[in-house]
């Protein structure tokens, strides 16, 4: 299916029917991209709402010669930052005040029961921080090249390569240091 | 060392490979759920009155001044305007001959126009 330009006028003018067919058209690619983040079903369905409602309203900030899938890949992205950020601030508050929460993304535990599921890889990726992850991330596992990434944070494309450069060295002194990669 | 590295770097890549494959599809509903919520968001607006728009620790300044507005109209509209003569003079006023009433106008006495006047008014009565 091929994206027709229009289809953003028609919705920036508050046509409902243009809005249901970009939701339909994009919510496969914004679903792709949150899930590349969260892990689990719930959070990836709100996430993915929560940008479509704020396409809607900001939709205006779309000029007609702009790319808007890249506009809504980056609107994908610093929704998701933004969460990340939050979850990680939560995590550190309860690791501070509170109990540790129940239905953790990662819990240690699963770590321990199945090693060979990368699990080890998971936390070392999920303590990463999001400045770091979301860079390593649209890099290995989106496949994106260092300017569609700088192009998609609004950063230099120097700036991904330290980003990118930090986040590899991180990663890989977590997993040196996990007992499971130095047994084997 | 080396082959540590090579084989963290294979059992990293693996990890991404398995990561590229761990995608979520929007449910069937999924538009219509989007649709709902900003339909629902429309509404909300258009229900949201004049207070909605004022920040919470607004509020109460808001209120206040909105108060002393309305305070201010009511007086403004509901009391009369201040009289031209005082009290003294309203009393005063029926006693006054025309000359006199000349003088304590505020006009300045020692001009020969209003002193012709006087002396016209004072001679005609």
């Amino acid at each position: 299916m091929t994206f027709e330009p229009e289809l953003v006028i028609r919705a920036q003018a508050g046509e409902g029917a243009a809005q249901e067919e970009l939701v339909r058209q994009f919510s496969p690619m914004v679903f792709r991209l949150v899930s590349r983040f969260f892990r689990h079903r719930e959070d990836v369905e709100d996430l993915a709402q929560d940008v479509f409602f704020k396409v809607f309203t900001r939709i205006n900030q779309v000029r007609p010669d702009e790319n808007f899938p890249g506009w809504l890949r980056r609107v994908t992205i610093n929704t998701c930052y933004d969460e990340l950020r939050r979850t990680r601030r939560r995590n550190a508050a309860f690791e501070i005040y509170g109990p540790q929460q129940e239905n953790e993304p990662v819990a240690a535990a699963e770590v321990l029961v199945d090693p060979g599921d990368f699990g080890i890889a998971r936390v070392a990726l999920d303590a990463l921080d999001p400045k770091l992850k979301i860079p390593l991330i649209l890099k290995e596992v989106e496949e994106l090249s260092v300017a569609e990434i700088a192009q998609s944070l609004g950063i230099t494309q120097t700036n991904v390569k330290v980003r990118l450069f930090r986040a590899r060295k991180k990663l890989a002194a977590s997993l040196a240091a996990s007992p499971e990669v130095k047994r084997s | 060392m080396q082959d540590g590295n090579r084989k963290m770097n294979s059992k990293l890549d693996e990890f991404f490979k398995s990561e590229r494959a761990r995608v979520f599809e929007p449910g069937p509903y999924f538009t219509q759920r989007v649709m709902a919520r900003l339909a629902e968001q429309i509404s909300v607006q258009r229900e949201n009155g004049i207070w909605d728009g004022v920040l919470s620790g607004a509020r109460p300044v808001f209120a206040l001044a909105m108060v002393l507005l309305l305070a201010f109209m009511a007086i403004q509209l509901f009391l009369p305007d201040m009289p031209e003569r005082g009290p003294i003079d309203a009393v005063l006023s029926p006693d006054q001959t025309d000359g006199e009433h000349l003088i304590f106008s505020g006009a300045d006495p020692s001009s020969p126009e209003l002193e012709k006047m006087i002396i016209i008014t004072e001679d005609g009565q």
